[in-house]
């Protein structure tokens, strides 16, 4: 990294309880930001309790890294906390050969004729790649409204396009879904964002030589204040966490996400 | 022979009492059927084998090869051999598989290879099955029966002694195992189509049989847990329960049947996963179509045994090809399998036709067509006890630990009725044995 440089201090929290108390409960998180070009990790450390978890890390197909492990006493709650400081460039990942799986539909990033035929009317002015991806994503904040519950997160990039609701993964896979239809390298993030009290969405565009990030929830061309956790074709590629568990009875779950981000 | 055939009807009571039966879902209702056995068997000369067993180990190498590219460089696409299309939009290409090299280099440890036989004497490759083929308990216990049957038959004829499948397998699986534990075949349960095969498998190769819950994955290591509550370590599973419900936090994370964390104990290379994740991509019925490019591309080889003739809309060449002739052409969805999704031009009313073809214009990514080959016909004895043709496959099982090697048998199934063509077990056909013979 050799150009302006800004640090940030994050902490990522989630905490689940459950009543009854659970037992041999197995877990993967996608937590820690990751490292590129444009993002250095100065420091960061990934806790969880109970303490006793048995933790272990690795890399998943499409490079992100994953911790994961289990517990298996009994226990009424489950808490992960990512914390560190990370070094951001301007956003832009650099990357010679871009994953040609970028360019294709995942489960749910397919995409219809009147979704296709919307993105090329909508983009005919554009230049060049990023002057496309720029109006797909003005286009979309006009389509779209912000809503919360209206999606989960089986709902589809077409069901999205309908319906005109969401959050941000949905606006995050709508575009997607869009630039693929195109011929356009395009992935999903999922990250940290400067502001905001839970974790962010977000779509990269590959320009030919780098990830450029577009943010179409906040209809912005990605530029400081966002820390990058993991990428995928769609979220189903890279949850930030999932787990398994074994009770004897139904279990009321209650989740906790904290995201805290400031710059230094 | 007619000793053979003579004794058909203890043949069939052994048969009974060992419980071959296939399991069929049909409008949800789960039954199970005894898989119907007809006594004469399939020969195949001496001769004609050496050039299949040939074709075969070269088919099955080249799909390894392809398979360890494909989650890695990628280089058969880089140079223009496959469309891209083919493999990342394939429902069995997985991104979790990038970069993970399984134990040996080998994805397809188990392949079941379906040909036909033409009536010119040519054999056809029909596909590929590298995931979770089934089929080889039945031919092994129609052989112990019809052995114990009528032991002169094989001691007058010079029939290849097939009972060495279980030992092919524990090779194998000594081999992907690498000391590291314990072997230990992996049943969904006893309403899997093939559950019978599942328990009888594991009792010839000395594996442990488990169920659902038996398995447990700690510290990255895989474990067969017991009776008494005890640990044992697993160094190889041979799994019969597809890739997407293995791995609750990997894959589909509603399954109930898989291990959670199995896909970071198999990554690190702490368990052997047979056949390996991800393989569905090259048994996709789209990717068929380029085994024989494979072959040339990977080992630099002719390939011995050709496919079908196999048109797909994907080209434009081929897309005008199959709009003009779909009469005459079987059209296959490349996401079904078991003779599911298998449509013949000449069956269909106008009507019908016009609707497959817009569906080919619509998708036609999704569609393969071929043309009907005329396949030989086996006599079977009939329900009145006389000979009657019928459309006859083979099943070859291709095993491949450190070597490959094809098992002198296999698996030929027959259709139902005299006039069709499919002989999927799952659409209610029968099996025969089948004969390798030592001599010409």
């Amino acid at each position: 990294m050799t150009g302006e440089q800004r640090r940030y201090q994050f902490r990522y929290m989630t905490e689940a309880s459950f009543t009854p108390a659970v037992s041999s409960h197995f877990f993967k998180l996608r937590a820690i930001p990751c490292l590129n070009s444009c993002q250095r990790v100065e420091s960061r450390q990934l806790s969880v309790l109970p303490s006793g978890c048995i933790l272990n890390e690795s890399t998943d197909g499409l490079g992100n890294l994953l911790q994961f492990g289990e517990y298996h006493s009994p226990h009424d709650y489950f808490r992960m906390t990512s914390e560190g400081i990370v070094c951001c460039e301007k956003y832009r990942v650099i990357d010679a050969s871009p994953n040609d799986i970028y360019l294709f539909p995942s489960k749910l990033t397919r995409c219809d004729l009147p979704a296709q035929e919307w993105a090329q009317e909508v983009t005919k002015q554009g230049a060049d790649t990023i002057g496309k991806a720029t109006l797909l994503m003005h286009a979309i904040q006009q389509r779209l409204t912000y809503q919360r519950y209206a999606t989960n997160n089986a709902t589809s990039a077409m069901e999205v396009f309908e319906r005109g609701l969401g959050v941000c993964q949905d606006y995050a896979h709508l575009m997607t879904a869009l630039c693929r239809s195109m011929g356009i390298r395009a992935r999903y993030v999922n990250g940290l964002v400067l502001g905001e009290g839970e974790t962010h969405a977000w779509v990269e565009v590959h320009d030919g030589a780098a990830w450029l990030g577009f943010d179409p929830t906040y209809d912005k061309i990605i530029d400081w204040g966002y820390i990058k956790i993991a990428h995928g074709r769609d979220v189903s590629d890279c949850p930030s966490n999932r787990g398994q568990f074994f009770a004897r009875t139904n279990i009321e779950e209650q989740l906790t996400i904290i995201c805290e981000m400031k710059e230094l | 022979m007619k000793e053979l055939l003579a004794a058909r009807d203890s043949v069939n009571r052994w048969m009974e009492r060992y419980g071959v039966r296939f399991g069929v879902y049909k409008n949800g209702v789960f039954n199970e059927q005894i898989f119907p056995f007809d006594a004469i068997p399939r020969q195949i000369p001496a001769k004609e084998w050496e050039m299949l067993e040939k074709g075969l180990i070269q088919r099955v190498k080249a799909l390894n090869m392809f398979l360890y590219d494909i989650y890695h460089e990628k280089k058969i696409v880089a140079d223009g051999v496959i469309p891209k299309e083919f493999t990342y939009e394939s429902k069995g290409y997985m991104p979790e598989c990038e970069g993970i090299t399984p134990a040996l280099n080998v994805y397809a440890h188990i392949a079941g290879i379906d040909l036909v036989q033409a009536k010119d004497g040519k054999w056809l490759i029909l596909e590929d099955n590298l995931r979770i083929p089934s089929g080889a308990s039945y031919p092994m216990i129609a052989r112990k029966v019809t052995r114990k049957a009528c032991p002169q038959t094989f001691r007058d004829n010079l029939i290849a002694d097939n009972r060495n499948y279980g030992m092919l397998l524990k090779q194998m699986m000594d081999d992907v195992n690498g000391g590291r534990g314990i072997n230990c075949i992996l049943t969904p349960g006893r309403y899997n189509s093939a559950f019978f095969e599942h328990s009888y498998l594991a009792e010839k190769t000395d594996a442990i049989l488990a169920f659902p819950g038996d398995l447990i994955v700690e510290d990255n290591k895989l474990y067969y847990v017991g009776l008494y509550q005890e640990k044992i370590r697993v160094g190889a599973i041979y799994r019969r329960v597809s890739d997407e419900y293995m791995d609750p936090l990997a894959f589909e994370p509603s399954s109930l049947l898989g291990v959670p964390n199995l896909m970071e104990a198999y990554k690190a290379g702490n368990v052997g996963v047979i056949n390996a994740f991800g393989n569905g991509v090259a048994d996709d019925k789209g990717i068929y179509y380029f085994v024989p490019k494979m072959v040339k591309y990977y080992l630099n080889e002719e390939p011995i045994l050709e496919n079908a003739p196999t048109y797909l809309p994907f080209f434009k060449e081929d897309y005008e090809y199959i709009l003009n002739n779909i009469e005459k052409l079987v059209i296959k969805d490349v996401a079904e399998a078991g003779g599911y999704g298998v449509m013949f031009g000449r069956d269909m009313t106008p009507e019908r036709l016009e609707e497959v073809k817009q569906l080919i214009i619509k998708e036609p990514r999704r569609w393969i067509a071929q043309e009907v080959i005329d396949f030989i016909d086996l006599d079977i004895i009939d329900e009145t006890g006389n000979p009657s043709p019928r459309k006859c496959d083979l099943r070859a099982f291709v095993i491949t630990g450190k070597e490959t090697k094809v098992w002198k048998s296999g698996l030929t199934r027959f259709s139902r009725n005299p006039n069709s063509f499919v002989v999927n077990s799952s659409q209610g056909g029968g099996f025969k044995d089948t004969w390798v013979m030592e001599k010409d």
